[in-house]
C-alpha cells in the first residue's frame, strides 16, 4: 500500500481506539494499537526503501503483515530497531489478550500505550520525510 | 480455551465492536469482526471435536481443511468466516476506501455465526 494511505489507516484505528474503554474493550483496544503500529512501520520502511509501497518482487518486498511475517529479507533499519521491538510486544499481546481471555490492569495498559507511542515517536520523523 | 469460553470472549468483544460505528470506524469494524469470528468460529471447532480445546485455527484460509470437510452443521459459519476474512484483506490488508455493502455484510456474517453457535451451544 502507498505510504498515504498506511498513515490514513493508522490515523483511523487510533481514532477508534479513543471510543474505547481499553479496560473493557481490552481485545479490541489490543487490535487497534496493533494495526495502528503495523501501518506505520510499513509506511516508515517504505519510506526508508526497505521495503516498497509498490508491489512487492522477490528483491524487495512490499507490505508486512507482521514484524516477522513476510520476515524481511534485508536488516531491519537502525532508525527502526526499537519500534520493531515494539511492534513485536504489541503483537504478542494477542495471545493472551486477543485469542485469550486475560485481563489487563492500568500498569499494563500504560506499558501498552508506551509501547505505541515510542513506535509514533520514531517512525513519525520518517514518515515525514521527502522520500523518492 | 473452551467452547464456552470462546462464546464468552466473542460477546464480549461483539460489545467492543458496538461501540463503533460505520463509516467512521469501518477499518476497525471490519478488523474487529474477524476477532468475533475467530472466538465463534473456534467454540464451533471445539464443540463439534474439530480442533481440541488446546488448539485452535486463526482463520478459515488456515485451517488444516476445506470448509466443505467441516461437520456439516458448521459450514455455513465458517463460510461467513472466510467471507469476513475476505474482508479483512479487501479493506483493512488493501488500499481501501468505506462502501455502504460493508456496513451490512459485517453484521450479516456475525450473525451467521452466531446463530450457529446459538444452535449448537444452546440448543
Amino acid at each position: 500500500m502507498k505510504i498515504s494511505e498506511h498513515l490514513t489507516k493508522a490515523d483511523a484505528f487510533e481514532r477508534s481506539a479513543t471510543k474505547l474503554d481499553p479496560t473493557q474493550d481490552t481485545a479490541l483496544y489490543v487490535v487497534m494499537l496493533l494495526r495502528a503500529a503495523t501501518n506505520r512501520v510499513n509506511a516508515a520502511l517504505h519510506v526508508l526503501g526497505t521495503t516498497t509501497e509498490g508491489a512487492a518482487t522477490p528483491v524487495k518486498l512490499g507490505d508486512l503483515n507482521h514484524t516477522y511475517k513476510p520476515k524481511l529479507n534485508v536488516p531491519v533499519p537502525d532508525e527502526l530497531r526499537a519500534a520493531f521491538k515494539n511492534l513485536a510486544l504489541i503483537e504478542d499481546l494477542r495471545t493472551d489478550y486477543v485469542r485469550g481471555n486475560k485481563s489487563a490492569d492500568t500498569a499494563l495498559l500504560n506499558a501498552w500505550r508506551a509501547a505505541y507511542a515510542a513506535i509514533r515517536h520514531d517512525t513519525d520523523p520518517i514518515v515525514t520525510r521527502e522520500h523518492p | 480455551m473452551t467452547d464456552a469460553d470462546h462464546i464468552m470472549q466473542a460477546r464480549y468483544i461483539f460489545a467492543s465492536l458496538k461501540k463503533l460505528s460505520m463509516p467512521e470506524d469501518y477499518l476497525a469494524i471490519a478488523d474487529g469482526a474477524m476477532i468475533v469470528g475467530y472466538h465463534l468460529g473456534n467454540a464451533l471447532l471445539h464443540k463439534h471435536g474439530v480442533l481440541a480445546e488446546t488448539e485452535h485455527a486463526n482463520t478459515p484460509s488456515k485451517l488444516d481443511r476445506p470448509i466443505n470437510a467441516l461437520p456439516a452443521p458448521i459450514q455455513a459459519a465458517y463460510e461467513a468466516f472466510a467471507e469476513l476474512e475476505k474482508l479483512r484483506f479487501d479493506y483493512v490488508r488493501s488500499a481501501s476506501k468505506y462502501d455502504a455493502r460493508l456496513a451490512s455484510v459485517v453484521w450479516l456474517h456475525l450473525e451467521t455465526m452466531q446463530r450457529a453457535c446459538r444452535d449448537e451451544l444452546t440448543g
